[in-house]
């Protein structure tokens, strides 16, 4: 039985995945020696740590990138690189323990309609254009799903669905990173440049950043309020996945009869296949940590369970940024192009300019998480 | 002899087949035919919030597969029409290491990739596999690229 549950092929990715757990360790301990020598007054370490904010986030990007696209790593470590990024997802559903049912109520219900407005907005106004431009079905639906809802993991569910072609979800693809990374490396020093609180940026990095890794990336970035805004929002917005998929299913199959040539399509199969399953793992814990059980203790409560959690979710995302560090490829962001390009730049742009203009007028207070 | 020509099924690979199949001829050389299932988009099926993982793959490379299948088609259709004898060889993987690997176990004394005119910006953008097959073989290997300019769709067939 155990035998069924293991990968047939699971050493191919032990050598990159220990690699991607090096990385963070070290990654990790250069964020305390850093922090350490700041707090200890040495002028440098001041200067990378608080002012060119070098935390262990930028150390694991930076570091991952530069290692990626300038250094000889072997392919057989490329597997292992690539599973190190979805660990985020249980550092994701480890921080529930960080908010109360009052937040989510408040900034998850804010949120939901924040990002109900922009990724409705993005997929009919992109999916809406692109027809209008003759871009084909396949490229229209999935630079709708990826600039409105979650970069390429939209593009995954939707590309089936639309029946994108190889080339268009390269593009796609291609456009979503470049564009996903270069908000991940502007936009925290542009909500410094403006001194926007860091409820503020997370909420902002919530509705703007295309890509979810990147997403998450930025907010851990700016600081742990951002990060606790951004988390909750963006659990909203992947709820919408499956909605979205829905509504491509309809504006490009259902809605121009092309259903009756293909094979018949189950719609609550498809909401049931494309729902983010882990994220009831996140509200389990959003309601342990909201019914105050004195056992579980709470995440500032040393020697408690919920503070053993609240440990591993720092290791969780360490490991994730690593993979999403090493993964970052300038030959892979090179694969922007064609039409996919000019629609990603004009949403990424009216997204980042929109979001912002929301953010600022909702203020810091209401986007804020108190964890009770 | 033989000749290898790589062939991604995109137009520029075209005017390789039809230089391969022309020199084939010259020289009543073995051509082989290389078609490599790029695996770049199987990659993102690890994406965090992927959902769907199963069917999207199912759905890549059911069209990779097709689009093998057609390129197939089409260059031994050619060959035959030409009356050159020619075989078709699939690998699946990184491009550049498959063609490589190929090289290394076929022993061609020819090789022959496709190419486009490319403005400096393409160049930069490009992936280059001329260049990638020359680091991985050395320069002993002979190589031939065909450039199809833009601005002759006559040679594309």
């Amino acid at each position: 039985m155990v035998k069924g549950l293991v990968v047939a092929d699971w050493k191919r990715y032990v050598p990159g995945f220990l690699f991607c757990l090096a990385f963070a360790f070290i990654g990790m301990n250069l964020d305390r020696l850093f922090r350490s020598l700041s707090r200890e007054g040495v002028e440098w370490a001041t200067f990378v740590y608080e002012s060119a904010q070098m935390n262990y986030v930028a150390i694991l990007l930076l570091g991952g990138i530069v290692i990626r696209n300038f250094l000889p790593i072997p392919a057989s470590l490329l597997p292992g690189i690539r599973i190190a990024r979805p660990v985020l997802k249980p550092g994701i559903i480890i921080l529930g323990v960080h908010y109360v049912w009052a937040d989510v109520i408040r900034v998850g219900g804010l949120g939901l309609a924040l990002t109900g407005f922009f990724i409705f907005g993005t997929a009919i106004i992109v999916m809406y254009w692109c027809k209008r431009w003759g871009v084909t079905d396949g490229l229209g639906g999935i630079m709708g799903a990826g600039t409105g809802v979650c970069g390429v993991s939209a593009i995954i569910a939707t590309g089936p669905v639309v029946k994108a072609s190889p080339i268009e979800m390269a593009y796609a693809i291609g456009t979503i990173l470049l564009f996903g990374t270069l908000m991940l490396f502007t936009m925290p020093y542009i909500g410094q440049g403006i001194d926007l609180s860091e409820s503020q940026f997370g909420a902002w990095a919530a509705v703007a950043i295309l890509n979810t890794a990147q997403l998450v990336a930025a907010a851990e970035w700016y600081g742990t309020e951002a990060r606790d805004t951004a988390v909750l929002i963006n659990v909203a917005r992947i709820m919408f996945l499956p909605v979205v998929v829905l509504f491509s299913l309809w504006f490009y199959i259902i809605r121009t009869g092309k259903e009756q040539d293909a094979a018949p399509i189950s719609k609550w199969q498809l909401i049931k296949d494309k729902f983010p399953v882990f994220i009831l793992g996140f509200f389990v814990l959003v309601l342990l940590h909201s019914m105050n059980i004195e056992a579980l203790g709470g995440p500032a409560e040393a020697g408690s369970p919920f503070w053993a959690m609240n440990a591993a979710y720092t290791w969780c995302f360490a490991i994730g940024f690593a993979g999403i560090g090493l993964s970052i490829s300038i030959d892979d962001m090179k694969k922007a192009g064609g039409r996919a390009f000019a629609i990603g730049t004009v949403a990424s742009m009216v997204k980042m300019i929109l979001g912002l203009g929301v953010v600022l007028l909702i203020g810091a207070t209401a986007l804020r998480v108190t964890g009770g | 002899m033989r000749i290898l020509v790589c062939i991604d099924g995109e137009p520029h690979t075209s005017g390789a087949v039809e230089r391969a199949i022309e020199l084939a001829r010259a020289e009543s050389a073995e051509l082989i035919g290389l078609h490599v299932i790029d695996e770049w988009l199987r990659q993102f099926s690890s994406e965090i919030y992927a959902q769907g993982r199963k069917e999207y793959l199912e759905w890549v490379d059911q069209c990779l597969e097709d689009k093998a299948s057609e390129v197939r088609k089409s260059f031994m259709a050619r060959c035959h029409a030409s009356s050159v004898p020619a075989r078709f060889v699939l690998r699946d993987g990184d491009r550049a290491a498959e063609i490589a690997a190929v090289i290394d176990e076929l022993e061609p004394e020819l090789v022959i990739t496709g190419g486009k005119d490319l403005t400096r910006w393409q160049r930069f953008r490009s992936a280059n596999l001329a260049a990638q097959l020359r680091k991985a073989c050395g320069n002993a290997l002979s190589m031939e690229t065909v450039t199809v300019p833009q601005r002759r769709p006559d040679l594309v067939v």
